[in-house]
């Protein structure tokens, strides 16, 4: 049955990806291998909930992608100081990182359209056509003065950009917010 | 890894493709099939499509918001106009401190500006060079010779002296030194150490919470965020490359074009931007002058499917099509 596998792992599982990034983020010195780590998590709790559905999918996650930054640790020869005791903390961690409220109709609303209003102009533009004005992409192609084959590559990089600007930490009010903000505004403005 | 960014790049080509208007029976059926192939694959396909469906939530929105760009940049517009005034306000607050600190310190302070590379003798006899964009403030006293490394990155070499010892101080973080060759970056909330002779100690805090945490000899490489520091050991040759700025060169092994176009904007104002991973993802390898932007980005598009496009201070790099098959 992988298709009930795959509601549980929509329902179950990406929910908890802001908080699973922000606690990567946290514990883990290089930026560049959060989005790997997350990656690998999801794909070791996909592998054995077709075999077994966990019971508790949230703590299953948060301790997948600790193990994995352990294992990651030692294969690239580092010599973890800080690391292995914060990790240790992750019960601590899980708790404070995500936040049990279910979120509203409204508040998804609301991170959805955050997250389009920051796709570069051209991606926002075709996505709308498309998803909430429901235009062929003929048409959307005629509106817009392109070819269908731009369409396409216009809504492949908007799904492409969306997945990451939904789930990013920045994108909710946290601490870390500003710069990035700073940056995507300042060419909103020009 | 690159399966990822490929499954994902992937699975949002599907998804654009699924909204054509001649999407068949047949396409499906390969689509199943890409999605059972792996289970990156599955996991790419199955977040991607999440974040795509929730778009249509965005209906509810319609009538009220109309056709996209011109109402919606108008708000955003606005919304800038209201947090640049907040903004404002907060700097105020933050230039008056750094104001009122500055007029509490004794010894010089040296800045370089983007692309530039300056070398400073201090009155120990040790020299410090400063990489682009850097600031430091430096204090030798009696008993202590102290660098604030505020922004930046900076090679040090010390001299010995053991009476006096050299301590760098990066955000949180002190780097202790006797007689040694370090340098140290501290850039966006990453701090970066890298020893190529001698040894350095970290530490964090100061004072009461002042605590020890490791040392480094020489052809350590450490990286820490904010809680954790990771440490690796690499030849002193592969260390010279990462130090190669001092000459007022980049060199890069085989590094993910992302990395080099990162390095390449630390040492400019004009900005090289790639938003197509699967550019992000291309190896390149050589040496290159940090300041001359345009060689760098003509050699990558003469070698690459890779078309470069100016747009005021930004250069673009897209992938060309035999590329993004």
């Amino acid at each position: 049955m992988p298709g009930t596998v795959d509601d549980w792992f929509v329902r179950e599982v990406l929910p908890h990806e802001g908080a699973l990034l922000r606690y990567i983020t946290r514990v883990w010195p290089n930026p560049a291998d959060i989005q790997d780590i997350r990656h690998d998590a999801y794909v070791r709790i996909l592998e054995s909930a077709a075999r077994l559905r966990p019971i508790a999918p949230k703590s299953l996650l948060f301790t997948t992608a600790r193990n994995l930054m352990i294992d990651r640790a030692r294969r690239n020869r580092i010599v973890p100081i800080d690391l292995l005791e914060n990790l240790d903390s992750l019960n601590v961690l899980v708790d404070e990182v995500t936040p049990e409220r279910r979120v509203s109709i409204r508040q998804q609303l609301a991170m959805v359209s955050a997250a389009v209003n920051r796709l570069p102009d051209k991606c926002r533009e075709v996505l709308w056509l498309r998803r909430v004005d429901d235009l062929p992409q003929k048409e959307i192609a005629a509106r817009l003065g392109i070819s269908e084959g731009t369409v396409e590559k216009h809504m492949a990089r908007a799904a492409r950009l969306l997945v990451d600007l939904i789930s990013e930490p920045d994108s909710q009010d946290s601490p870390a917010q500003g710069a990035r903000h700073t940056l995507d505004e300042e060419r909103h403005g020009k | 890894m690159e399966s990822r960014e490929l499954a994902e790049s992937a699975a949002a080509a599907w998804i654009a493709r699924r909204e054509c208007d001649d999407w068949s029976g047949d396409d499906q059926i390969q689509l199943d099939a890409w999605i059972n192939a792996s289970t990156d694959n599955r996991v790419a396909w199955l977040r991607v499509s999440a974040a795509w469906q929730q778009t249509g939530r965005l209906r509810s929105l319609r009538g009220t918001a109309g056709m996209p760009s011109p109402t919606w940049s108008g708000k955003a517009l606005h919304r800038t106009h209201v947090r640049a005034r907040a903004m404002a306000g907060c700097l105020v607050l933050a230039v008056a401190a750094v104001a009122a600190w500055y007029l509490l310190r004794v010894g010089p302070s040296y800045h370089t500006e983007i692309g530039a590379l300056q070398a400073v003798s201090l009155t120990d006899g040790s020299k410090v060079t400063l990489d682009t964009n850097t600031r430091i403030h430096v204090d030798v006293t009696q008993t202590e010779r102290r660098v604030d490394l505020e922004q930046g990155e900076a090679y040090f070499e010390v001299a010995k002296d053991l009476a006096r010892p050299f301590v760098v101080i990066a955000g949180d973080k002190r780097i202790v030194a006797v007689g040694t060759q370090f340098s140290v970056r501290n850039e966006r909330g990453e701090l970066r150490v890298i020893v190529t002779e001698g040894s350095v100690q970290v530490e964090r805090g100061a004072g009461e919470t002042k605590r020890h945490m490791m040392r480094l000899q020489a052809g350590s490489i450490a990286r820490a965020g904010p809680d954790a520091v990771l440490v690796e050991e690499q030849p002193v040759s592969e260390l010279e490359q990462l130090l190669s700025w001092r000459t007022g060169r980049l060199s890069f092994d085989d590094s993910r074009l992302a990395d080099a176009v990162a390095e390449f904007n630390r040492y400019n104002i004009r900005r090289i931007v790639i938003v197509d991973p699967a550019v992000a993802a291309i190896r390149v390898g050589g040496t290159f002058r940090a300041t001359n932007i345009d060689a760098f980005v003509r050699l990558i598009a003469s070698d690459f499917p890779i078309t470069a496009t100016r747009q005021g201070q930004e250069i673009v790099l897209t992938g060309k099509p035999a590329l993004e098959k």
